[in-house]
């Protein structure tokens, strides 16, 4: 069977850690949305690797952070920011929603920009 | 080997003993037994747990963690599997009374018994990942500060320690549910078990100075209208009220027949009010 190449994003470190900050979030708004499955532990496990490695590497000195991810981790990551840009959406106006908004769209451009130069076609997910 | 997770048969449901025959630590406030019944309670729970939370661990460590400790192991199993998923790792598991240990466990895991209540026999900033699971039954309410301060004594700059546990409330909780739940807080609370600091897991260890602080609350279904997860808990739960009631019948001079039918009409509940149990999960950063 033929293996799907990894996805691979380059994160600079600010957005590294706005991403490192919104992991939690997703994880809290999962376990008490979505009642257990497979397929929701499955994303929860996605999101919890993509939290350790944006952790550890908060503790490092470069200026940017190479992501590699399976196709589920990609998949996990596009539904995290995705969901978070709706949830704050629907939010009242408020500077913190505004300023969510912002990082929120800005790490969706860049993850949707690079998945899609890797793989060289959307709708993955 | 121990098989893995999606293979263990986790709907057969789990043996019982005659309750005179059940086995208790005497000289120590640990509540529930230590038996056969016990440990196979304690495996089930274990993939229960996982399939109901999503992971068998839920701090954010990297796969190059590399010295694991495990406080209040019970068999062991969380420990051998953690040996075996971090196979660069070294785990160590303990527990104040080691008869229900596994005996086939990983070349990389390690049990032994100890007590975190008389400290842990390790040196300081020893382990990486520190983690202890569902010893809300273990630690009376005035001593869960000092659990902490020593979970972190242990544990490295970097390191993590996690802590989960269960809460003593029921979300969508009927009458009957009521009914038992109070009775048995009051019982808790004479015993010197309050329920209270479950609730701060995340601010006793901001207290140790730990940083990335995370508390996190997941319900859990709890009866078959939660599907199987909601099954393998409701089964988990009932099995741990059974193993208690001993000394909460004792204690409150209730017939145990009165017990079980109050404990029988709660479980009825759970599947019309589709009641749910609640996990705290709270994991930090040791950075000084």
């Amino acid at each position: 069977m033929m293996t799907q190449p990894p996805s691979v994003i380059h994160l600079p470190r600010q957005q590294a850690e706005q991403l490192a900050a919104y992991c939690p979030l997703y994880r809290a708004y999962i376990w008490r949305t979505i009642p257990p499955s497979p397929e929701r532990n499955q994303i929860l496990r996605a999101i919890q690797t993509h939290q350790g490695r944006l952790v550890a590497f908060k503790e490092q000195e470069e200026a940017e952070i190479l992501l590699q991810m399976t196709t589920e981790e990609s998949c996990a990551l596009r539904q995290m920011l995705t969901t978070l840009l709706a949830l704050y959406g629907a939010e009242p106006p408020s500077h913190q929603r505004t300023h969510a908004l912002e990082e929120l769209a800005i790490l969706r451009a860049l993850v949707e920009r690079t998945l899609h130069s890797t793989r060289g076609r959307k709708g993955q997910c | 080997m121990y098989p893995a997770h999606d293979e263990q048969d986790t709907t057969a449901p789990i043996p019982s003993q005659p309750r005179d025959l059940r086995r208790y630590l005497d000289g120590t406030d640990y509540l529930l037994p230590k038996d056969a019944e016990e440990e196979y309670r304690l495996n089930f729970q274990h993939y229960a747990l996982y399939h109901a939370i999503g992971n068998h661990y839920i701090a954010p460590i990297s796969p190059e963690t590399r010295l694991v400790l495990d406080v209040g192991t019970g068999t062991g199993i969380w420990a051998a599997e953690m040996a075996h998923l971090f196979p660069q790792a070294q785990v160590v598991g303990i527990d104040i009374d080691a008869a229900l240990f596994k005996t086939e466990i990983p070349d990389n895991c390690l049990l032994r018994g100890g007590n975190v209540l008389a400290g842990l026999p390790f040196p300081d900033q020893f382990f990486s990942y520190t983690h202890q699971r569902l010893l809300v039954a273990a630690i009376t309410t005035q001593k869960w500060s000092s659990v902490v301060h020593e979970l972190a004594r242990v544990t490295r700059l970097s390191g993590w320690i996690e802590l989960v546990e269960i809460d003593n409330q029921i979300q969508n909780a009927g009458p009957e549910t009521i009914r038992l739940l109070t009775l048995m807080q009051q019982v808790s609370r004479d015993l010197g078990f309050d329920g209270e600091p479950i609730r701060h897991l995340g601010d006793m260890l901001a207290n140790e100075g730990l940083q990335e602080v995370e508390m996190q609350t997941i319900p859990i279904p709890l009866g078959e209208w939660g599907g199987r997860v909601g099954s393998l808990m409701k089964q988990d739960l009932l099995k741990v009220i059974d193993a208690v009631k001993g000394k909460y019948c004792q204690h409150s001079k209730i017939a145990p027949e009165q017990f079980d039918r109050m404990v029988y009409a709660m479980a009825q509940e759970w599947e019309h009010y589709h009641s749910l149990c609640t996990f705290f999960a709270a994991y930090g950063k040791r950075t000084k």
